[in-house]
C-alpha cells in the first residue's frame, strides 16, 4: 500500500511538472501581456511594472523561479488583483466547494434513482420519463436553467433570493443549476450499467433462491453497477467544486470558477499558472480517491502492488 | 405414489425479431420423492428452457408459457402469483446453474451468499445461519469451511465455486434439487467429483433431482430415469439401462455413438450426430430430426410423429417404432 502510494506521488508530481511547463510555454505565446490593456501608460511606469513583477527577466528564469516558489507552496502575487493567488484560492475555493458539494450530492442521488428506475422498469414509462429527463439536463444550457430557476423560485414565488452568497438558501438554486448536466450523465450511466449487469447470471441466481425484487436490487445489482459512475465521479468531483464561470456569474457567487476565465483575458499569468495547478492536483487527488472506491466496490480490483492475500 | 414434481403438457415460447420461437413443446414429465431423472439433448434443445420455466426463472418477455403447467407437490406453480413464487423458490426447490464462474455475485462474500436464502426463508438469527452455512460447506465438501466463507468467489477454484453453488442450493433443505448442467463449465476431474457429490446427497438426503445436461455418459449411475430432448419436445423415456442399451430413437442412438468409450479403438472415430438441431421458428411439418436422422421415411417429412408406448414408462416419439413401419421401410427416402 505504501509503494503504491508513493508511486502515485511520483507519476503525479512528474504529470504536474508536465502541465506547468505545457501553460507556461502556452500561456507566453498567446500576444499581449498581463499589462497591456493599461492605455497610454508612460514607458517608465511600463518600466516599473515589468520590473515589480521580474517580466524582464528571460523566459528560463521566470519558469524556474516560478518552479521554486511553488514547491514553497507559493504560487506568487496576482498581477491584477492586489491578492496574492494562494488567498485568490483559499477565499474562492471554499465557497465553490460547497456548492459543488451540493451540487454533486444531488446529481448523484437523482442520477442514481432515475438511472435505477428506468432500468428497472425498462421500456416503460419509467423509463422514457427519467430518459427525457436526462435529454432536458444534457440539453438545456446552465445560463438559461439559471434564468429560468430564478425567474420562478425568486421572482415568480419569491421563496429564495436571487443572488449572492449567503445561507442553505443562496446554494439551492445555483446547485441546481450545477447539478442538471451531471445529474443526466449519471441517470444513462446509471441505466445502461444496471441492464447489463441485470442480465448477469448471478442475478438469475439469486431469482433462484427466491430474493424478492428489492432485495436482488439492493443487495445483488446496485453495489456491481456503480463502477462506471465512481469512475465518472473523479473529473466530476474536480470540475464541480472549482466552480463554474456561468453559474457563479449568474448568480453573483463569490467562487472560484469566474477565475478560471477571468485570469486568461487578463493574461494574469500567475493566476492561470496557479489556478491550473490546482485544479490539477485537485483532479489527480480525486481519481486517486475513485481508485481506492473501486476497491471497496470490487473486491477482485487490488492495487498495484498489494501483493499476497 | 403422487409425484413430487410433474410437468404437464408444458408449452414455452420466447417471442424473438425473427417470430415466435418453440422453446418447449408439450413436455410433460414426472419426478417421484427421492428420485433422480435425467433430461438429455444437445444445446438449443430446450431443456433448459424447460428446467427454468418449473420456477418461471425465464425473463418474460421475451419468454412465455403458453400452456400446460408445473406441479410441486401437488400445487400448481404456474398459476402462483410471483409473491408466491419466491417462497418455493430456493426453499423447497434449489437451482444449480451451469456456470459457477459467473453465477456467484463477484462483489459478496461467498458465505453471505449462503446465509442470504436461509435468512429469506425464515431464519433471521444469521449466527445461527452462518453455523449451519459451515456446516453445509462441510456437507458440499468444501475443505477449510471456516475461511472460504469470508472468501469472495474470484478466490475460489471453478470445482470450488460449483460446491457454493451447491450449498446455496441445498441451504434450506429443499426436496427437489434442479441442476442445470451442474458439471459442463468445469473441467473433467471435477465433473466426476461434482456427480459424486449429487449422487450422495440424493441418497443421503432423500431429495429428488432433475439433471439437465447434454452428456449422456453422466447419466449412468446417476438416474434411474432418462428423458431425452430434442426441438423441444421429449421424443424418448425409460429407464437408464433402457434408454442406453436399447435406444429407440435413432437421435437416442446417434448421441450414444458420440460418446468416447474405452473399447473404441484410437483409427476409430467417434461419430457425432451430422448437421444441428432445428431453429423452431416456423419449422416444416414433419419430424424435426428428419434432416439428420439415417433412417428418416417418406411420412418422417410429412407429419411429426406422436408417442408410441413401448412399455411401462417407456415412450418414444419416433415413427420407426410405429407397429406399421416395417411395412412401409421400402419408402425410405
Amino acid at each position: 500500500m505504501a509503494r503504491y502510494v508513493l508511486r502515485r506521488i511520483v507519476t503525479m508530481s512528474l504529470a504536474l511538472w508536465l502541465i506547468i511547463t505545457a501553460t507556461f510555454v502556452i500561456m507566453h505565446s498567446v500576444p499581449g501581456g498581463p499589462f497591456s490593456s493599461e492605455k497610454n501608460a508612460p514607458p517608465a511606469v511600463m518600466q516599473n511594472l515589468n520590473a515589480r513583477y521580474r517580466l524582464n527577466d528571460p523566459y528560463w528564469k521566470q519558469y524556474l523561479d516560478y518552479l521554486l516558489n511553488m514547491a514553497r507552496l507559493d504560487l506568487g502575487p496576482s498581477f491584477k488583483y492586489d491578492r496574492s493567488v494562494n488567498e485568490i484560492i483559499s477565499q474562492g475555493f471554499p465557497v465553490s466547494a460547497q456548492l459543488g458539494a451540493v451540487a454533486v450530492s444531488i446529481a448523484l442521488g437523482a442520477g442514481v434513482i432515475l438511472g435505477v428506475a428506468a432500468a428497472w422498469k425498462q421500456n416503460r414509462w419509467q423509463d422514457y420519463t427519467a430518459m427525457s429527463l436526462a435529454a432536458l439536463g444534457f440539453s438545456v444550457p446552465s445560463f438559461i436553467l439559471s434564468g429560468l430557476l430564478m425567474y420562478i423560485f425568486a421572482y415568480k414565488l419569491m421563496w429564495l433570493p436571487p443572488a449572492m452568497w449567503g445561507g442553505w438558501q443562496h446554494a439551492v438554486m445555483p446547485a441546481l443549476a450545477l447539478s442538471a448536466l451531471p445529474t443526466a450523465f449519471i441517470a444513462r450511466l446509471m441505466r445502461s450499467s444496471m441492464l447489463e449487469v441485470l442480465q448477469q447470471d448471478y442475478i438469475k441466481t439469486a431469482r433462484a433462491k427466491g430474493l424478492s425484487p428489492a432485495a436482488i436490487l439492493v443487495n445483488h445489482a446496485l453495489k456491481n453497477a456503480l463502477m462506471p459512475v465512481a469512475t465518472y465521479l473523479g473529473p466530476l468531483v474536480a470540475a464541480v467544486f472549482t466552480g463554474s464561470f456561468v453559474v457563479e456569474t449568474v448568480f453573483a457567487i463569490p467562487g472560484l470558477g469566474r477565475y478560471f476565465v477571468i485570469s486568461v483575458l487578463n493574461r494574469d499569468y500567475t493566476l492561470i499558472l496557479g489556478l491550473t495547478v490546482f485544479y490539477a492536483v485537485f483532479l489527480m487527488l480525486m481519481n486517486f480517491i475513485v481508485d481506492l472506491v473501486y476497491m471497496f466496490l470490487d473486491p477482485r480490483i487490488k492495487l498495484a502492488d498489494d501483493r499476497g492475500d | 405414489m403422487q409425484p413430487l414434481l410433474k410437468i404437464e403438457d408444458l408449452n414455452v415460447q420466447f417471442e424473438t425479431r425473427a417470430g415466435v420461437l418453440q422453446a418447449v413443446r408439450g413436455i410433460n414429465l414426472e419426478i417421484g420423492p427421492g428420485e433422480a431423472l435425467a433430461l438429455v439433448g444437445e444445446s438449443g434443445c430446450g431443456k433448459s428452457a424447460a428446467a427454468q420455466s418449473v420456477l418461471k426463472l425465464l425473463p418474460s418477455p421475451p419468454a412465455r408459457i403458453t400452456r400446460g403447467g408445473v406441479f410441486f407437490a401437488g400445487e400448481n406453480l404456474t398459476a402462483m402469483s410471483e409473491k408466491e413464487l419466491q417462497r418455493v423458490r430456493g426453499r423447497d426447490i434449489g437451482f444449480i446453474f451451469q456456470d459457477p464462474m459467473t453465477s456467484l455475485n463477484p462483489t459478496m462474500k461467498v458465505g453471505r451468499q449462503v446465509v442470504e436464502v436461509m435468512y429469506r426463508h425464515g431464519e433471521k438469527d444469521n449466527k445461527k445461519n452462518r453455523e449451519r452455512a459451515l456446516e453445509i460447506f462441510g456437507l458440499v465438501g468444501i475443505s477449510n469451511p471456516g475461511r472460504r466463507l469470508d472468501q469472495y468467489p474470484h478466490q475460489l477454484s471453478g470445482g470450488m465455486r460449483q460446491r457454493v453453488m451447491a450449498a446455496i442450493a441445498l441451504a434450506c433443505g429443499p426436496r427437489l434439487l434442479i441442476a442445470d448442467e451442474p458439471t459442463t463449465a468445469v473441467d473433467v476431474t471435477i465433473q466426476a467429483q461434482i456427480m459424486e457429490l449429487l449422487r450422495d446427497l440424493q441418497k443421503k438426503r432423500g431429495m429428488s433431482v432433475l439433471l439437465i445436461t447434454h452428456d449422456l455418459s453422466l447419466v449412468a449411475g446417476f438416474a434411474r430415469r432418462v428423458a431425452v430432448m430434442y426441438a423441444g419436445k421429449i421424443i424418448e423415456t425409460g429407464t437408464a439401462e433402457e434408454v442406453m442399451n436399447s435406444p429407440a430413437h435413432p437421435y437416442t442412438r446417434g448421441l450414444l455413438a458420440s460418446i468416447p468409450r474405452l473399447e473404441v479403438r484410437p483409427e476409430e472415430r467417434l461419430a457425432p450426430v451430422p448437421g444441428r438441431p432445428p431453429v423452431m421458428i416456423n419449422p416444416p411439418p414433419g419430424c424435426p430430426f428428419r434432416p439428420r436422422c439415417p433412417e428418416a421415411m417418406y411420412i418422417c417429412a410429412k407429419i411429426e410423429p406422436g408417442e408410441t408406448i413401448l412399455g411401462q414408462g417407456r415412450i418414444v416419439s419416433c415413427w420407426l417404432a410405429h407397429p406399421m413401419a416395417a411395412e412401409s421401410r421400402p419408402e425410405r427416402l
